[in-house]
């Protein structure tokens, strides 16, 4: 299995850029029923003890 | 007839539960989600490969419904769609909380028990996640279930065809929080 981390990766240029977007549209693939499943995920996560 | 989720509950596996009477084989291969857990789940555990979750009713709580069982993994950023690694630092691999075996007893197939499951595996997911980094949920899924995962409630993306023509699928842990 692959190391998750590169540490040795230094962002410059575009890829900060991008980077700093990172989270500009990881929901593009959501829908209304996907939504409430979410909804009542962190209901029931808030109820989990980890 | 659906079996509302306030009834149930998700213990992780112990010895009080009763794996012998799990039943999983109607379905084509689906013997070897049973076999897997009478026999290897608690050993898996034991062995911190993986920890298996059971879905019980309250009132009965060592008669198993389903199970899922979870381990920590990686995707390869290559197995990512492209607008999907838009935005993300260019890693070789993100880390990932998969499911590695997910079943529903033969007696409560279309019962609610599937869904609740999944919604558990997400909350347990969003609770992993604001402890340690974890980017996605994963799921390597058989060609015969994938409806399950596509369904827009769960809405997972599909990945890639894996050898042997089972079909990774991902979801965003942030489309949890959204």
């Amino acid at each position: 299995m692959a190391e998750p981390f590169n540490t040795s990766i230094e962002l410059h240029g575009e890829d900060a850029r991008r980077f700093h977007e990172y989270d500009q549209d990881p929901f593009k693939f959501e829908n209304a029923q996907s939504r409430d499943a979410a909804k009542r995920a962190r209901v029931i996560a808030a109820k989990i003890r980890l | 007839m659906k079996i509302d989720p306030s009834e149930l509950d998700f213990p992780i596996l112990h010895d009080g539960i009763n794996t012998d009477h799990f039943v999983c084989n109607k379905k084509p291969d689906s013997h070897r989600l049973q076999y897997f857990f009478r026999k290897h789940a608690m050993d898996n555990q034991n062995q911190k490969l993986s920890v298996t979750w059971v879905a019980v009713k309250k009132d009965c709580p060592t008669e198993p419904l389903g199970y899922f069982s979870l381990a920590c993994a990686s995707i390869k950023a290559d197995d990512l769609l492209e607008q999907e690694r838009e935005g993300l630092p260019p890693y070789p691999a993100y880390p990932a909380l998969l499911i590695g075996k997910f079943a529903v007893h033969d007696k409560c197939h279309n019962h609610g028990v599937g869904t609740a499951m999944m919604e558990y595996v997400f909350g347990l997911t969003i609770r992993l996640s604001e402890k340690f980094g974890c980017k996605y949920l994963i799921v390597e899924s058989k060609p015969t279930v994938t409806w399950f995962y596509e369904n827009k409630k769960r809405n997972f993306v599909r990945a890639v065809e894996l050898e042997g023509g089972n079909v990774l699928f991902y979801k965003n842990t942030l489309t949890f929080f959204q």
